[in-house]
């Protein structure tokens, strides 16, 4: 009855599994960012807002406040505050000059934001190269838009500018340095002319009356040179090299009038950069530049100042010389900065070059497995190089150091172990004693078997397992007992764990009669023989069954008599026999 | 014995069966669409809270006075008695249908409009919790909805009948990997329509989750508006095909007392019959 019990919790269990199956949950949706879905849109509302079409900003009212996750959103927020805030200007038509600059200088600083949103939404974007394309379109949008408000203010100036002044030379972009000569009449009472850098208002210098007439009085402004642009920071005013500067009246009642609006030109260095983008440690590096002017230059390696040179018109070219300058095993960089002049601004040319590493040529003699008699092994190293080398070898628990002079051959006997086999792993560091040359580290996995102590390990094998032979049982019980020696053991444990270790030989070790006589039994779902039951005894016990019937009985009893014939007397019955038995017996409970 | 042996494996399985089913039942749906999942896809909360009545089967439709009834059939797939349901609509019936873009798709079929699935809508701009959910603008006087996993079709010639449209922000994922692609269409997609037939209309929403538990609070005035104080009758015969939600539903309408009389008396006999064993 419990063995059958049993079967009751797989089933049930079984259904349960069954259940657990059909009731998962649901799966939950990770949170994302689609980029370019969001790079999509910047460029739809962008497109309308060069139009100047209201529904880009009444996207952008709507896509300002929705929930982009993660660290784009200060971004999102900004780019989009910029937008609203390029349209709160369209709208506005009675602002002051200044005022309406002042927005327009905030939306100017704005487009960056945009352009800074773009850029980041093109990086993780799943589609790299439609969000390239969407790029382009977007940066094409931010031009259009800039130049939008540029206008915008320019038409803005002139409407409040004076039309009464003279300017010499008339043109449309000057250079930087030039002198402008600006004459305003009379009338107009000039304290100073000022230039300012425009959207910024950051001022470049004024200028005294240079002499009057009658009718005008003249004022001189030199543009500002490159060098002075990047001392005053207006660098990241300029748009494809070009700087806005608004000439102003600063006028006696300390008022402002707007004069005149100019652009200067500047210049980037035309300058070629050619050099390898490999070397060699301890080889020389060639630099070739091309220049089309002169310049004055600095040249930085990995970041600190080599040398300052100046370029002439031609090619120059420059030997770097390893010994001076201390190049970086691996990637390394070479900066060559172009400093500014009066028409040309600052630049730097970046090139990046490996170096190479050398090694000195060596030979190491160390194979995969190897076999030893004393757990010492010989490692042998050849330098084939003409300098010495010191050689590192390190197992970890074993670390020698020996010198090679060039051409020779050197040994080393590493300690393996006393295990019969190991697995080691050997470091090698070979080092030029002088040279050029870098460290060569060499690492091998071997396996290495000890003869000696395998032998010595069989043997001890053997003599242990003959010794063991004859007190197989007692050694048992008495190692699974062992670590139950703290615990208290009652005598009723070790009867158990006693007869748990001896149940093969109680079922009958040997007697294949017996162990059929014990199958017949579990196949007529009787209860089987407890530990201190004999056969007969048994036999006696579950013959008061009503469930067995007299013909089962009576084929039981012979089965049993045969059992014990093949258990415990010299001549054995015929094991046939006993198969026909067991067979009479499964057909007669068939029948019934 | 023997006897005795080959009875107890064919009685455990028997209770193991049982206790199986009994607790399969007892254990809440998941089934999308059953009035016994109280799930987030479930309609436990629609049958509960607007006192619904389950209909088995659609036939049993022709039984029921169309014009005072309006019916919500939502369903994974497969068309059922287009018969039975046009019946009830053209008998002045409201149906308000909803499901997988298949059941849609057909159910336009069966009512004389060509339709065909585009693909599902994606708003990231008027997207509830990043979870799939969109608020959704209609041109109904009972205001706007929210859908969870919206599609769009491609309808031919019932254009003027659509009722909802997504936002210009939205998108169709025709590929599926739920990002904007470039060559995915951008802008307001129809997602729901308004079909006459007789005298009753049928309201076809274009999305998987309208009426379950998960939205229906967003959706609960829209749902009272447009059925104007009629009973509401919920369409179960997807569900009721799957044997074990048919006994759930039935435990069910009988407010689980029956259920609980059932469970307490087999925990009864399992204690009983284990008892008698020792």
């Amino acid at each position: 009855m419990k063995r059958n019990s049993r079967l009751f919790l797989p089933l049930l269990f079984s259904v349960l599994v069954i259940i657990a199956n059909t009731t998962t949950g649901s799966t939950s949706t990770k949170d994302r960012v689609d980029c370019l879905y969001l790079l999509v849109l910047l460029d739809k509302v962008l497109d309308y807002a060069v139009r100047g079409d209201p529904v880009g900003e009444l996207m952008s009212k709507y896509i300002v406040n929705a929930g982009v996750f993660g660290d784009l959103h200060d971004l999102h927020v900004s780019a989009y505050t910029a937008i609203l805030d390029y349209y709160r200007v369209l709208h506005v038509t009675s602002e002051t000059p200044f005022n309406l600059t002042s927005g327009a200088y905030r939306i100017l600083e704005g487009l960056n934001d945009i352009g800074g949103y773009a850029s980041r939404l093109s990086a993780c974007s799943h589609d790299a190269e439609a969000a390239k394309a969407l790029s382009v379109s977007v940066n094409a949008k931010l031009r259009g838009l800039r130049d939008l408000v540029y206008a915008l203010i320019k038409v803005s100036y002139r409407a409040r500018f004076t039309d009464a002044y003279q300017v010499r030379p008339l043109k449309d972009t000057y250079l930087p340095g030039e002198v402008v000569e600006i004459a305003i009449p009379r009338e107009i009472r000039v304290e100073t002319m000022e230039a300012y850098a425009w959207p910024s208002f950051l001022r470049i210098r004024d200028s005294l009356p240079r002499e009057c007439n009658e009718v005008y009085c003249a004022y001189e402004l030199s543009m500002p040179t490159a060098m002075e642009l990047e001392h005053l920071g207006l660098r990241r005013y300029l748009i494809e090299q070009v700087l806005t500067v608004g000439i102003f009246a600063k006028l006696l009642n300390g008022s402002y009038l707007g004069v005149y609006l100019v652009t200067v030109k500047y210049d980037l260095p035309r300058v070629q950069v050619d050099m390898p983008s490999t070397v060699k440690r301890g080889d020389i590096l060639e630099v070739k530049v091309l220049s089309e002017d002169f310049y004055n230059a600095s040249l930085r390696l990995n970041g600190f100042e080599a040398l300052n040179i100046t370029f002439k018109p031609g090619t120059t070219v420059l030997t770097l010389d390893p010994v001076h300058y201390n190049y970086t095993l691996g990637l390394n960089t070479l900066e060559i900065c172009v400093n500014a002049s009066i028409r040309t601004l600052s630049h730097c040319y970046s090139r990046v070059f490996t170096v190479e590493p050398v090694h000195p040529r060596v030979g190491i003699s160390l194979g995969d497995f190897a076999l030893t008699w004393s757990g010492f092994l010989t490692l042998t190293i050849s330098n084939m190089d003409v300098v010495d080398v010191h050689a590192v070898v390190d197992t970890g628990v074993f670390k020698q150091t020996i010198t090679v002079p060039g051409g020779c051959i050197g040994q080393v006997n590493i300690f393996t172990g006393i295990l019969p086999v190991q697995g080691l792993n050997v470091n090698i560091g070979i080092t030029a004693t002088r040279g050029p040359y870098d460290e060569l580290k060499v690492s091998r996995s071997i396996y290495v078997v000890n003869v000696a102590a395998t032998i010595i390990l069989t043997l001890v094998s053997v003599l242990l397992s003959s010794f063991m032979s004859s007190r197989e049982k007692s050694f048992i019980v008495a190692l699974i007992t062992a670590w139950k020696r703290y615990m208290p053991v009652s005598v009723r444990h070790a009867e158990l764990e006693v007869s748990r270790l001896l149940k093969p030989y109680k079922l009958g070790l040997g007697s294949h009669v017996a162990l059929l006589y014990y199958e017949l039994v579990r196949r007529l779902g009787i209860r089987m023989p407890q530990v201190h039951e004999t056969l007969r005894e048994h036999f006696m016990e579950i013959s008061r069954s009503p469930s067995l019937t007299l013909t089962l009985k009576k084929l039981m009893w012979k089965m049993l008599l045969i059992a014990e014939r093949d258990l415990y007397y010299s001549k054995r019955p015929p094991l046939e026999e006993a198969r026909r038995l067991y067979e009479d017996v499964l057909n007669a409970a068939r029948k019934e | 014995m023997l006897l005795a042996k080959s009875r107890v494996i064919p009685l455990s399985t028997l209770i193991a069966v049982i206790a199986g089913l009994l607790v399969i039942t007892s254990l809440p749906s998941d089934l999308p669409y059953s009035a016994a999942n109280s799930g987030a896809g479930g309609l436990h909360r629609l049958y509960e809270e607007l006192g619904a009545r389950v209909l088995y089967s659609l036939k049993d439709l022709s039984g029921y006075d169309a014009a005072g009834y309006a019916l919500i059939v939502a369903r994974r797939g497969g068309l059922e008695n287009m018969v039975g349901l046009k019946s009830f609509v053209e008998r002045g019936g409201l149906v308000i249908a909803y499901g997988s873009p298949d059941y849609i798709v057909g159910l336009l079929r069966g009512l004389g409009v060509n339709a065909t699935f585009k693909g599902y809508v994606r708003d990231v701009m008027f997207g509830v919790d990043n979870q799939g959910y969109i608020v959704v603008n209609t041109t109904s006087r009972c205001g706007n909805i929210v859908l969870g996993n919206p599609y769009t079709l491609e309808l031919e010639g019932a254009l003027e009948n659509s009722f909802a449209h997504s936002s210009m922000f939205s998108y169709v994922d025709l590929n599926g990997n739920g990002f904007y692609d470039l060559e995915e269409p951008l802008g307001q997609f129809p997602l729901g329509v308004s079909i006459t037939s007789g005298n009753g209309h049928v309201i076809i929403v274009f999305a998987k989750n309208f009426l379950d538990n998960s939205v229906l609070d967003p959706n609960k005035q829209f749902l009272k508006c447009t059925v104007e104080g009629r009973p509401v009758l919920i369409d179960q015969s997807e569900v009721a095909g799957n044997p074990l939600e048919l006994l759930r539903l039935v435990l069910y309408k009988q407010d689980g007392h029956a259920y609980i009389t059932l469970m307490l008396a087999f925990i009864l006999a399992l204690v009983a019959y284990f008892a008698s064993w020792k």
